[in-house]
């Protein structure tokens, strides 16, 4: 039975993504469980039928007897406005009930412009929002995922986050929340003995200082609670990645979600280390798993769900070791099955004719090359170690293996750029261009077509670039058009809507005031700001002018010495790593991979990455 | 008797009444591999599996009646073929039976012609069954806005109605379905409700049979 009645799912588009009763979703006695857990994804079904994390940590704790993890998506703006009119609270897809009666709201943080929609959700589901108002026998709201590496802008809406991976530093804090239940103490009793399990952040025990111009300068831990909360937060790391929990099921959505087919983690962590992006530090130390436990999870997967494509996930394919080994055993059993394999995030200089024609056995999409900058100056400030000859070279396999077009993606706004590494880009582009009709001399063909994307560059937190400042809104524009006109009409051409760039900006440098910004915009805007219908531009501008400074905001000569609203949390990269980094980009110079040789980040005290010399 | 070409009568229960054709398509092409069942590829860039699906059935509706042809590698017994996809679809469906099929055979629209649905309506009030079966039985033409590929046209589809009853709350309709088009029973209730000047709608319909 659905929580929605009929008469209303009736009326509101795509009502399959609120009834549940999906392929291998877990129901269990609501009566013989200690702890239900709804975990939600701040998007809309599609999105978060399409996320990994979410599918792997319901899966592991539905493993445990006491836990009933279920999942919650927001609804549509359609049905959510029937539900606020008709007094319907938020619901979880498995049991359909209100999860105002729960244990845990827990939310998979993954980009900044979802955060109105978890204020939202909690507030939909009947719960103040901001943590100081939630009080005995309400749930708590806990957090994790990526963008928890900065977890300030919203630290006042959540009671606790879990910083880094998941698999067994969220088990102990359920085990630890049973033992509190069964002794019925109070709710700060609960936050105190979590705060001692590593990797937990309680935000209501540290207080921000701030000096006379508004600017960031201290985030400590409040007198009352010293020796109960750590100084920082060391993000949780599982060494063992090889034996660490991995799916044998997942959910098969009715509905077709964005990424609708079989995921499998070959490794997690990168190897690369370019200098823009967050991701390649905050998984770190690269961690892979074997060929032999990844072919055992796919066949059964494949089994439970049916699926007609499996897709390897992680934050550069061609990185993991055994690529061929893995892809050789999959095709095996994928084409016996009449299923395609997908290879997302192809590096161009580790592009091979072999890699190539396994990824036409399966199907011809599209293929994307991240060259990220235009000139060979700008790619080396940035650490992006590939040339314009592994460009070039992995454009002429392409072309002569009968692609016809390619996408070549970049970032505008880098540090340092100029309008030379601007033009950079239309260079590249016509030489790509040139290479497709020298693989194709002496025949009539069609033009190829070649799109050029480009978004902008975000600084984020816990990267080297986290002091550097993003340009402003009308440079953005400039930056934009210049290329645009430089390209011509022979290019596709497309970029990011510089709006959404800039409040991105806000909120992933945020300290504890962006709350305040985050839920001001709430309240007029609903949420769904990552939606380009719903996203109010001027709205967060204006009331970001209210507000003034609610976060950092780097320089265009940076100070390594401010100090950071994030630097509580303590990712495992050193602050010495992170200057020297800085500096190496300044000086263009460009740092190798951690198989290559160790460059000293500080994540080796983890253990079990691929790293040299671990 | 082994086939390699099988029409299967399938049904689909409330759990799944809000999946769309297209995603039901694939609900059913993953039980399909679930089940091991060979079923035959099309050839080109993107082969499909080859099942042939009668007129979409509407977001709402369940259903005791669907019909598919499935091509398969091997011939299969209906029985073999039954009990495997029964054993892997999910959410109330199941096949009721399987045909084996031999070429040339009538495609599905051509080979059915009426459908039949027992639907609930909303808000009828006391003895207006009574005014609605005479209504029908009465009027010369039923005249309701029809969409169609051309926009909205006022179309008489009272030749489409070849039963209208209802007791109670209960309305039985029978439409016209297949190749020359099909008629919504919803509709052919609202048609017949403002002939009555009767305000109401359907809020469940189940298709019980098509022939």
């Amino acid at each position: 039975m659905s929580y929605i009645p009929d008469r209303i799912l009736m009326k509101v588009e795509k009502p399959s993504r609120y009834t549940g009763g999906e392929l291998n979703q877990i129901i269990k006695d609501k009566s013989k469980v200690d702890v239900r857990f709804a975990f939600c994804f701040a998007d809309s079904y599609e999105i978060g039928m399409s996320h990994l994390g979410m599918k792997l940590l319901y899966g592991l704790l539905n493993e445990r007897d006491y836990i009933w993890c279920e999942r919650v998506f927001a609804p549509w703006p359609d049905l959510e406005k029937i539900m606020r009119e008709e007094g319907l609270k938020l619901f979880a897809h498995e049991s359909q009930e209100e999860i105002r009666n729960f244990d845990f709201i827990g939310f998979t943080l993954q980009y900044e412009l979802s955060y109105t929609n978890v204020i939202n959700m909690i507030d939909l589901a009947g719960l103040p929002v901001y943590a100081k108002d939630r009080t005995e026998g309400m749930p708590f709201v806990i957090g994790g995922g990526p963008a928890c590496v900065n977890p300030e802008p919203i630290a006042d809406f959540f009671d606790l986050f879990n910083v880094g991976d998941g698999e067994e530093m969220l088990p102990e804090i359920m085990d630890c929340y049973r033992q509190w239940k069964k002794e019925k103490l109070p709710r700060i009793e609960f936050l105190k003995r979590a705060a001692r399990i590593p990797g937990v952040y309680v935000p209501a025990f540290y207080e921000a200082e701030y000096d006379n111009e508004g600017r960031f300068k201290s985030l400590t831990v409040k007198p009352e609670f010293n020796g109960i909360a750590n100084v920082k937060i060391q993000r949780r790391v599982v060494p063992d990645f090889e034996n660490t929990y991995l799916m044998k099921s997942q959910v098969v959505p009715y509905l077709e979600a964005i990424h609708d087919r079989i995921m499998l983690e070959i490794f997690r962590g990168c190897i690369r280390g370019c200098r823009f992006c967050q991701a390649g530090y905050i998984y770190r130390p690269a961690r892979e798993r074997s060929p032999e436990k990844l072919v055992d999870a796919a066949v059964a997967l494949s089994e439970c769900t049916g699926y007609e494509e499996l897709s390897l996930l992680s934050l550069a394919t061609d990185d993991y070791s055994r690529l061929e080994e893995l892809t050789d055993a999959l095709i095996n059993y994928t084409e016996k099955r009449g299923m395609n394999i997908a290879l997302p995030s192809l590096r161009i200089d580790s592009f091979t004719l072999d890699l190539m024609e396994k990824i036409s056995k399966v199907r011809k999409s599209g293929l994307t090359f991240a060259a990220e900058a235009g000139t060979q100056r700008l790619r080396d400030v940035i650490n992006k170690g590939i040339t314009e000859e592994d460009l070039l070279r992995a454009a002429r396999l392409a072309f002569s293996n009968g692609y016809t077009g390619v996408k070549l993606y970049f970032m505008l706004g880098l540090p340092t750029e100029t309008d030379e590494d601007l033009l950079g880009i239309p260079a590249l582009a016509r030489k790509v261009r040139d290479v497709y009709y020298e693989c194709h001399e002496g025949e009539k063909v069609r033009p190829p077509q070649i799109t050029v994307s480009v978004s902008t560059f975000v600084p984020k937190s816990h990267t080297p670039f986290q002091w550097f400042p993003q340009i402003p809104f009308d440079e953005i524009r400039r930056r934009q058009f210049l290329i645009r006109d430089a390209l011509g009409p022979k290019y596709g051409f497309s970029w990011h809507d510089p709006e959404l760039s800039v409040v991105e900006n806000y909120l992933a440098r945020g300290d504890r005031r962006a709350a305040k910004l985050i839920y001001n915009v709430w309240k007029q805007s609903g949420g769904f700001d990552s939606w380009s219908e719903f996203f109010d531009y001027e709205l967060w501008k204006s009331e970001k002018e209210k507000l003034g400074n609610v976060g950092f905001e780097g320089s265009d000569v940076p100070d390594p010495e401010a100090p950071l609203p994030w630097s509580v949390i303590d990712i495992g990269v050193t602050d010495a790593f992170m200057k020297r980094e800085l500096e190496r980009a300044l000086l263009c110079v460009t740092t190798p991979d951690c198989r290559t040789k160790c460059s000293g980040c500080g994540v080796a005290r983890y253990k079990g990455g691929v790293c040299v010399g671990c | 008797m082994a086939a390699d070409i099988l029409r299967l009568k399938y049904k689909r229960g409330q759990p799944v009444k809000y999946v769309s054709h297209l995603d039901f398509v694939k609900v059913f092409e993953r039980a399909l591999r679930r089940a091991s069942v060979e079923v035959a590829f099309s050839g080109g860039y993107n082969p499909r599996m080859l099942l042939v699906f009668g007129n979409p059935l509407p977001v709402g509706y369940t259903s005791d009646h669907e019909l598919c042809d499935i091509t398969l590698k091997r011939p299969y017994e209906p029985e073999e073929l039954v009990s495997a996809l029964n054993s892997t679809l999910p959410g109330d469906i199941s096949v009721i039976s399987a045909e084996p099929l031999v070429k040339p055979y009538p495609s599905i629209l051509s080979s059915v012609s009426f459908a039949e649905y027992v639907c609930r309506a909303e808000g009828l009030g006391e003895g207006t069954d009574v005014l609605l079966n005479r209504t029908f039985e009465e009027s010369e033409a039923v005249f309701v806005m029809k969409r169609s590929k051309s926009g909205e046209k006022n179309v008489d589809v009272k030749p489409m109605i070849k039963k209208f009853e209802v007791s109670g709350d209960t309305v039985y309709i029978t439409t016209v379905t297949g190749q020359e088009g099909s008629l919504k029973p919803e509709l052919a209730f609202s048609g017949i409700c403002s002939l009555a000047s009767i305000e109401s709608s359907l809020v469940s319909i189940h298709k019980t049979s098509m022939y």
